[in-house]
């Protein structure tokens, strides 16, 4: 049974539909009309992260999907997600409910879990990096187009140095972007400079866009003095006042109800930007990620939801995480219009992002985007993957379906790029990245009263007694503290 | 609609009871034979106040009120079908609640006789 909520702004909300419908239409049918080209279009609906005619041998998974239906009561399996599965006895048989109007059926029938057809994945550019046939989408300029290249390629170069460099124990903690650039570049680059930002943790890309320097990244994982967060977060945890990137905090999807209500505060300047948030599969099991879809819906927020499905939550992969068709069906649930897109189509997330955030602002309304993709690194420094999903998996989204070499292809075709360009820039990356280790490494530590700074706008007194204490007790034992840490 | 994006089979009914009857039937035997969850959403309406502590008049008109308590009762719609499948009447009606009426005096002129914490 369907119902159609209608509250006093919700009224106007109908009104807008229909106009949004018809300017946004080409766009919104961009993913049914290219469904045949879906980049999920190989795998069996059952299996979207693993192909058993690619695997031969591999031990079958089990299917995300249960299928069987009790006699008595078969509930129907949805041809598609729009479909009315309201059967009216009678024109007038409706009942005037609260929650808006809803027609009647005698007939008792559930709704079936999950739709026999998944959502399609909007995609502009195939594995070869051409533009798929009668695909709609936002044009990218020449400039545009190889700085989101270049930024991908710096963040793969950043990845694999800082890892090594984890692994040598020269930093504590790494968390790689592996398979995952063009969701973090090409989001970047759809949006503007006063969007508000709230990561989770696998999107520096986005900050790089904006102009973080790679000294200041490797600033924050050594945590020294230059740190903007002055040490007191474990590497990877960025924040940037300057370029508007909310500060990364551990606990997942706590930063999705910070960022509608982020959201509601610049609808409420009547800023001409919205807040955008990442979140990974495994985040939309949270109840905070609940409470920000709904809160969303119900205060008409301008946020974007960008959620990273890259098919695993550290070794929990996405069938023990949902039984849903993914992500995309739960914006419906909130009554937040939704999109899927093939998150390794730096073009296709371009595209989505581009729009979506256009949707918020003008109709001030959340967006939810499920960007499909794959998480080709270990989880982190802390995991080894190998122990729990198969390399031959790896390998395929690592070299058939990467992200990078799929745009480089496109930027080539179109005679943006080189060789020679390619050389250039890998090159230059590395020595950048490698001077600036050794000035993070040489740089001193923050100062021990940087542990009590900041914990409130003024140190309290019980606070400032603490440093005291800790201080009388270094003096007592100066050889147990850390020289290159300054008192 | 919340079901599907769980991965849960969902369905809606309210203030008609063998709907309901039939819906929690149904679900219940799918929910133990197919070892899986079911969702139903009853759609109905809070006739009363919120609770003693609410004054509900003061964010709902009273006639949205009324209509719900008189033409879509659930109580009065049940009566009508099992009258009309010859199984109750107005005689059974009046027992029943001078019976309810009776019991509700006795429970209140002996106050936590049956607690079991307090000694005698």
């Amino acid at each position: 049974m369907a119902s159609w909520l209608l509250g006093r702004s919700s009224r106007i909300l109908i009104h807008q539909h229909h106009h949004l419908h018809k300017k946004y239409l080409p766009f919104l049918l961009g993913p049914f009309l290219n469904h045949n080209n879906s980049s999920c279009s190989s795998f069996p609906s059952t299996e979207p992260f693993r192909c058993r005619d690619a695997f031969p041998g591999k031990n079958s998974s089990p299917t995300l999907f249960r299928f069987s239906r009790h006699e008595s009561t078969k509930a129907e399996a949805q041809l598609e997600l729009e479909q009315d599965v309201a059967t009216e006895d009678e024109p007038n048989q409706v009942i005037d409910f609260p929650g808006g109007k809803v027609g009647f059926t005698s007939e008792m029938r559930f709704i079936s879990e999950s739709p026999e057809k998944r959502v399609p994945c909007y995609r502009v550019l195939d594995d070869n990096g051409e533009i798929v046939k009668y695909s709609n989408y936002v044009q990218v300029s020449k400039e545009m187009g190889v700085k989101m290249y270049s930024d991908m390629v710096t963040l793969q170069t950043m990845d694999n140095i800082f890892y090594e460099v984890q692994r040598q124990g020269r930093i504590s903690f790494y968390l790689t972007q592996m398979g995952e650039e063009a969701v973090n570049i090409a989001s970047a680059a759809a949006l503007a400079p006063d969007d508000i930002i709230l990561p989770q943790y696998r999107e520096p890309g986005v900050l790089l866009w904006r102009g973080f320097t790679l000294q200041q990244f490797v600033h924050q994982c050594f945590g020294n003095t230059h740190d903007f967060g002055k040490g007191r977060q474990m590497p990877i945890h960025y924040g940037s006042n300057q370029h508007n990137y909310f500060t990364v905090s551990s606990p997942i999807a706590t930063q999705l109800p910070q960022a509608v209500g982020a959201a509601y505060s610049l609808k409420m300047d009547g800023k001409s930007a919205c807040a955008v948030t990442f979140c990974g599969d495994g985040a939309t099991s949270e109840g905070d990620f609940h409470a920000a879809m709904n809160f969303a819906a119900v205060m008409e927020a301008p946020v974007v939801f960008i959620c990273r499905n890259n098919g695993w939550a550290i070794s929990t992969p996405v069938e023990d995480q949902f039984r849903s068709d993914g992500i995309v069906v739960k914006g419906k649930a909130y009554g937040i219009w939704s999109i899927r897109v093939d998150g390794n189509d730096a073009l296709a997330v371009y595209s989505a992002v581009h729009t979506a955030r256009e949707i918020a602002i003008k109709e001030k309304r959340p967006v939810l985007i499920e960007a499909l993709t794959y998480r080709v690194g270990h989880h982190s420094t802390s995991d080894d993957s190998t122990k729990y999903r198969g390399t031959d998996e790896i390998e395929y989204w690592k070299m058939a379906r990467n992200p990078v070499n799929r745009f480089k292809r496109w930027v080539e075709r179109n005679g943006w790029w080189s060789d020679k360009d390619e050389l250039e820039l890998r090159s230059s990356v590395r020595k950048q990245l490698m001077h600036a280790i050794q000035v993070a490494e040489k740089a001193q530590k923050p100062p021990l009263q940087d542990l009590f700074n900041d914990v409130y706008d003024q140190i309290p007194s019980n606070l400032q007694e603490q440093e005291r204490l800790i201080r009388k007790t270094i003096e007592k034992h100066p050889k147990d503290y850390p020289s290159d840490v300054p008192l | 609609m919340k079901g599907q994006a769980y991965g849960v089979r969902s369905i809606g009914d309210g203030n008609d009871a063998p709907a309901i009857y039939s819906a929690i039937q149904a679900a219940r035997q799918m929910a133990i034979t197919e070892e899986r969850p079911i969702l139903i959403e009853a759609l109905t309406y809070r006739v009363g106040h919120h609770t003693t502590s609410d004054d509900s008049t003061k964010y709902r008109p009273a006639n949205e009120i009324e209509w719900w308590r008189l033409t879509r009762d659930p109580v009065a719609r049940f009566r009508k079908w099992i009258e009309k499948n010859g199984w109750w009447n107005d005689m059974a009606e009046s027992q029943l609640i001078n019976n309810l009426r009776q019991q509700a005096r006795y429970t209140s002129l002996n106050p936590l006789i049956d607690d079991n914490w307090i000694p005698f």
